[in-house]
C-alpha cells in the first residue's frame, strides 16, 4: 500500500477518484446549498490542476504551465461569475 | 514547512524545464481547451437567461451514468501514464498492455454513452427539446468524438509500438497528451449535465 503511494501517478488517480466521489456527492445531498456550484467548480478546477501538472507533466514546463494554469482559472471563474451573477 | 516538503518543493525548482510530446501539437491542444471553454461559458451565458428551464431539464440526466463515465476516463488516464513510463524505460510489451487498457475504457465510455442517449431517445428527448438539450447533445457528441479521435491515434500507437522506445517517445507522449486533455474536460462537463 505504501509502496503504491510512493508514486506521484498512483497518489493523483486516488485523489482524483476521492475528489470525483465528493463532488457526486455534494450534487445529491446538495450539501453547501447555493454554494455547492462554487464548491464543484473548485474541485473539478482542482481536478483540472492535478491532471495537467502530474499526467500531462507540464510541471516543469515553465510558461507552458503558466499558460495552461491561467486558462483554467479562468474559464472556472467566468463559469462561476456567470453562474452567481448573471 | 518540514525538510521533506522544503526539499521537495527546491527540487521541483531545480529541475529543467521539459516539455513532453512534439511541441506543435501543444498549440493544437491549447487551441482545444480554448474551443471547449468557450463552449462551455457559451452554455452558462444562455442558461442565466433561462435558469428554471436549464435547473428542470437537468434534473432529467442521469447523475450515475456521469459518474461511471467519469472513473472510467480517469482510470485510462493512470493507465496511458503507465504506457508511457514503460515505453519510456524500453518496456514496450507492458506499454502495449497499458494502451490496450485505454482503449478499453474508451470503449466502456463509449458503450455508456450509448446506452445514456438510448435512454433520452426511449423518453422522446432529442435534439430539438429544447436548447438545453441542444447543449447536451453538441458537447457532449463533440466530447466522445474526440474521445474516438484520442482512441485512433492511441491505436495507432499501440499498432506501431516497437518503433517508440525510450529514444522515440513523442508520439506516445503527445497521444497521451490529447488523452488526458479529454478526460480533464469532462469534470467541466460533469458540473453542468
Amino acid at each position: 500500500m505504501i509502496s503504491i503511494l510512493r508514486s506521484s501517478v498512483h497518489r493523483g488517480w486516488i485523489l482524483l477518484m476521492i475528489a470525483t466521489l465528493t463532488t457526486y456527492d455534494l450534487r445529491v445531498e446538495n450539501l453547501f446549498g447555493h454554494w455547492t456550484a462554487v464548491a464543484t467548480i473548485g474541485i473539478a478546477l482542482f481536478k483540472a490542476r492535478l491532471v495537467v501538472l502530474d499526467f500531462m507533466e507540464l510541471r516543469n514546463a515553465g510558461t507552458l504551465r503558466i499558460v495552461f494554469e491561467t486558462l483554467l482559472c479562468v474559464i472556472s471563474v467566468a463559469i462561476v461569475g456567470i453562474y452567481y451573477f448573471c | 514547512m518540514s525538510n521533506s516538503l522544503r526539499n521537495h518543493s527546491s527540487d521541483h525548482q531545480s529541475l529543467p524545464v521539459h516539455i513532453p510530446g512534439y511541441k506543435d501539437f501543444w498549440v493544437l491542444i491549447f487551441l482545444e481547451m480554448v474551443t471547449f471553454g468557450v463552449f462551455f461559458v457559451t452554455f452558462m451565458v444562455y442558461r442565466a437567461q433561462n435558469v428554471e428551464m436549464f435547473n428542470t431539464s437537468q434534473l432529467t440526466l442521469n447523475i450515475n451514468m456521469g459518474l461511471l463515465n467519469t472513473v472510467i476516463l480517469l482510470t485510462s488516464s493512470w493507465a496511458i501514464v503507465q504506457a508511457v513510463e514503460s515505453a519510456r524505460k524500453n518496456n514496450t510489451s507492458a506499454a502495449r498492455h497499458y494502451i490496450i487498457a485505454t482503449i478499453l475504457c474508451a470503449v466502456s465510455f463509449g458503450v455508456v454513452k450509448f446506452f445514456e442517449y438510448s435512454d433520452k431517445f426511449h423518453h422522446g428527448i432529442t435534439l430539438s427539446t429544447n436548447l438545453f438539450y441542444i447543449f447536451y447533445f453538441m458537447l457532449t457528441i463533440i466530447h466522445l468524438f474526440h474521445v474516438v479521435i484520442g482512441t485512433a491515434i492511441l491505436t495507432y500507437a499501440c499498432k506501431n509500438i516497437r518503433q517508440y522506445g525510450s529514444g522515440n517517445i513523442k508520439f506516445i507522449e503527445s497521444g497521451a497528451s490529447f488523452w488526458h486533455m479529454v478526460d480533464g474536460f469532462s469534470y467541466l462537463h460533469y458540473f453542468m449535465f
